[in-house]
């Protein structure tokens, strides 16, 4: 390396590693944030899993196998043999035993025809429903149903290879009619809605749940604009000529924080526009893409109105944090790098909830969750289509507190001098001398 | 027991009252600062002393300042001073001596660790938003916002204010004397230009006092013989009082009415610049400065 060109990189290198917040900014927090992600992605998935051992399956048995061939002892085994939790009905039905289910909070109902053993050993195939609950659209539910679905395309290969023999080839292109043919539908609040869960879930995660991180985006947009604005004021010490003016400080924070409010306000405007054109774009598409609407699963007002709600105050909250931060900032430089402590509570809940519902995690992570303010654009979302809204008013007014708090501690901030003098210290080493020019 | 805090002026007027003397037990009378004198005066005396001291107001009195930071270290470590109605005192001293600090304590932006500081009689902690009402301040390299037009900032400016804003705005515009270019953005503008807009922004209000730290600094001579010229004339001419810093020593001796050398928080000397060059026997304001300077260290 070129002398002149190595004392230009050893300047940079020393620059950034003796500033505390370039080096908070661009080197702790990304050095944090992608194991910390990792460790609640890891709890939310490990949570969905348990969730999933611990779903029961009920079995409504309407088989009249009476000697010979009875292959739904065959499937009972077979689902005992992959640590199936099962409980048999003894309802009339399959819609009495769908209610049955529901009431008893069982995942999945897999329902067995009187002609299920005389059908398979005819040779032919046999429809077989399986009925999925679904409350709050997780990848646990679709695991539930995605479980049965592989105890019975295990017992499909059986049956075939018992009626073929070395004839028969799962890999063979020409197929002989499976015996079981699973017709998986879906149950919310207690309907039953002919369509997969899994079809229904992806729908759900590519048309709603993928929302939660283009919002995680506009925050951080309005934060760094907040947290520019005032680093810049302070960077060209505007900032320093505003205080001395017969104007009260906290006029200054609110109209500071106004100017981005509106901006962000237009900006959650746009993003809900762009969200519901999404929505019926893709419902419009047909192939595997489930219409939601079809459904009843469409968003309503009251839907809309505490996600924009939710959404906004993340934008308020996250606004009055960036002004905290950039105030201990004296540059535009500094202030975006120290803004990175914000991106890992920004993401995390929108990464997470992606993966597994809130109810569902460790308490632990449950509480990290709930106590960040900007987890609730991604719980309202969700809510959209479980229409679980008390969780997203109890988060609303949550933020409003939070926010509240927050901008009360910015306002005393500003009104006190640590505006002008506050500074973050690395470790032993103080820089009160360039306080004192 | 009277107080008084007496000025440099009344401080001499007194002094010559030979009869005022007579009439006191003792009298000490020290420029600067709150001072306790103990007369034992005639009721004439003292409506004498009374009259006068009215008649002497000070624009800005300074206490047994002292400014510490969390360290413990000391910007400002004991500054007593006061300036008259209508005078330009200069703060001179070498980088890091508190100056800056000392401005800022004046502009109501940092607060006094202990002392009292006051302007036009209003205490800087105590009676910030009416000190903010009576003081103009300009930070050492100051900038504005980029993206306003010139004349937009004073207008945005002075809308702070009571008053006809758009009178002001006109004032400002004089004082900046941009030309045309008042209204270009001032990302356009040089450096220069900036700064002819900044001390129009802070004089265009008729502030009681300008805290101007620093005027000139950075400029090309042309620019800071116009920023030095039109501030001393407008301050003049309008009575204002101004306290400013600079490293400028030339600047200071044409500008100030009197000058305070600050180092390491404190104060070492204060006088017009004549006294001060007549006390050390220099030809001008550096040579005393290095005097002090070498004394103080």
């Amino acid at each position: 390396m070129p002398h002149e060109l190595r004392n230009i990189v050893v300047k940079e290198l020393r620059e950034i590693v003796r500033d505390p917040r370039l080096l908070i900014g661009m080197i702790i927090v990304p050095v944090l944030m992608m194991p910390l992600m990792g460790v609640g992605i890891r709890s939310a998935m490990e949570a969905a899993q348990e969730e999933v051992s611990k779903m029961e399956t009920g079995l409504l048995n309407q088989d009249h196998a009476t000697g010979g061939h009875n292959y739904s002892d065959l499937l009972y085994a077979l689902m005992i043999q992959n640590n199936m939790i099962i409980r048999n009905s003894t309802a009339p039905d399959a819609n009495t035993a769908v209610s049955w289910a529901v009431q008893n909070d069982i995942g999945t109902l897999v329902v067995l025809p009187p002609t299920f053993s005389e059908e398979i050993g005819n040779g032919t195939s046999v429809n077989v429903s399986v009925y999925q609950v679904l409350s709050h659209f997780g990848f646990d539910e679709m695991a539930g149903s995605e479980r049965v679905n592989s105890v019975f395309t295990l017992f499909n290969n059986i049956i075939l290879h018992e009626m073929l023999g070395d004839n028969y080839s799962s890999s063979n292109p020409i197929q002989p009619p499976v015996p079981a043919n699973v017709v998986s539908q879906s149950v919310i609040k207690g309907e039953v809605i002919n369509v997969s869960p899994s079809n229904l879930i992806n729908s759900i995660y590519t048309t709603g749940l993928l929302i939660p991180m283009a919002f995680s985006i506009v925050i951080v947009l309005a934060a760094q604009l907040a947290a520019t604005s005032v680093a810049m004021e302070k960077e060209q010490k505007t900032l320093e000529v505003l205080l001395t003016l017969p104007i009260k400080r906290i006029n200054i924070l609110l109209g500071k924080l106004s100017g981005v409010i509106l901006v962000s306000a237009l900006a959650t405007i746009a993003m809900l526009l762009s969200f519901g054109y999404y929505m019926s774009s893709l419902t419009a598409v047909g192939g595997t893409q489930v219409d939601l609407a079809s459904i009843g699963l469409t968003p309503d007002m009251t839907g809309y109105a505490l996600l924009a709600a939710s959404l906004f105050l993340s934008i308020i909250s996250a606004l009055a944090l960036a002004v905290l931060l950039a105030a201990y900032t004296k540059d535009v430089r500094s202030a975006q790098s120290l803004l990175g402590v914000l991106f890992l509570p920004i993401f995390l809940p929108a990464f997470l909830l992606m993966f597994a519902p809130v109810e569902i995690l460790p308490a632990g992570l449950q509480a990290i969750i709930y106590a960040i303010p900007f987890s609730y654009p991604s719980i309202a979302s969700k809510a959209l289509y479980t229409k679980d809204y008390a969780v997203v008013a109890l988060g609303v007014v949550y933020q409003i507190v939070f926010t509240a708090i927050v901008l009360i501690i910015a306002a005393r901030f500003f009104a006190s001098e640590k505006i002008m003098t506050a500074k973050l210290k690395w470790g032993r080493k103080r820089k009160a001398e360039a306080e004192m020019e | 027991m009277v107080d008084f805090v007496i000025s440099e002026n009344l401080h001499a007027r007194l002094n010559e009252a030979d009869w005022l003397k007579d009439s006191c037990d003792s009298m000490r009378l020290d420029v600067d600062g709150s001072v306790s004198a103990s007369f034992c005066m005639s009721p004439q005396s003292i409506r004498f002393v009374e009259r006068v001291s009215k008649m002497s107001t000070h624009a800005v009195v300074i206490n047994e300042l002292v400014k510490a930071y969390s360290t413990g270290l000391k910007a400002i470590d004991g500054v007593t001073l006061a300036v008259d109605e209508g005078e330009i005192f200069g703060l001179i001293g070498p980088n890091g001596a508190g100056k800056t600090t000392t401005l800022r304590i004046l502009g109501a932006l940092l607060k006094p660790t202990s002392g009292k500081v006051t302007v036009l009689g209003h205490d800087v902690v105590q009676e910030q938003m009416t000190v903010r009402g009576l003081i103009s301040y300009l930070p050492e390299d100051a900038g504005a916002y980029e993206n306003l037009s010139g004349r937009e900032y004073l207008a945005f400016m002075a809308g702070f204010y009571e008053g006809d804003a758009k009178k002001t705005v006109d004032i400002g515009v004089r004082i900046a004397d941009l030309k045309e270019r008042i209204d270009s953005r001032i990302k356009e503008y040089s450096k220069g230009m900036k700064r002819r807009l900044l001390i129009a922004r802070a004089l265009m209000t008729a502030p009681k006092l300008a805290i101007l730290d620093e005027p000139t600094a950075g400029l090309d001579v042309m620019h800071a013989l116009y920023v030095r010229e039109r501030v001393k004339g407008l301050i003049k001419e309008r009575g204002t009082t101004a306290v400013l810093s600079s490293h400028n020593l030339l600047e200071v001796e044409f500008m100030c009415d009197r000058v305070a050398l600050i180092d390491h928080g404190r104060i070492h000397e204060i006088g017009t610049p004549s006294e001060l060059k007549g006390k050390y026997g220099a030809q001008n304001l550096e040579e005393v400065f290095m005097e002090v300077v070498k004394h103080a260290a």
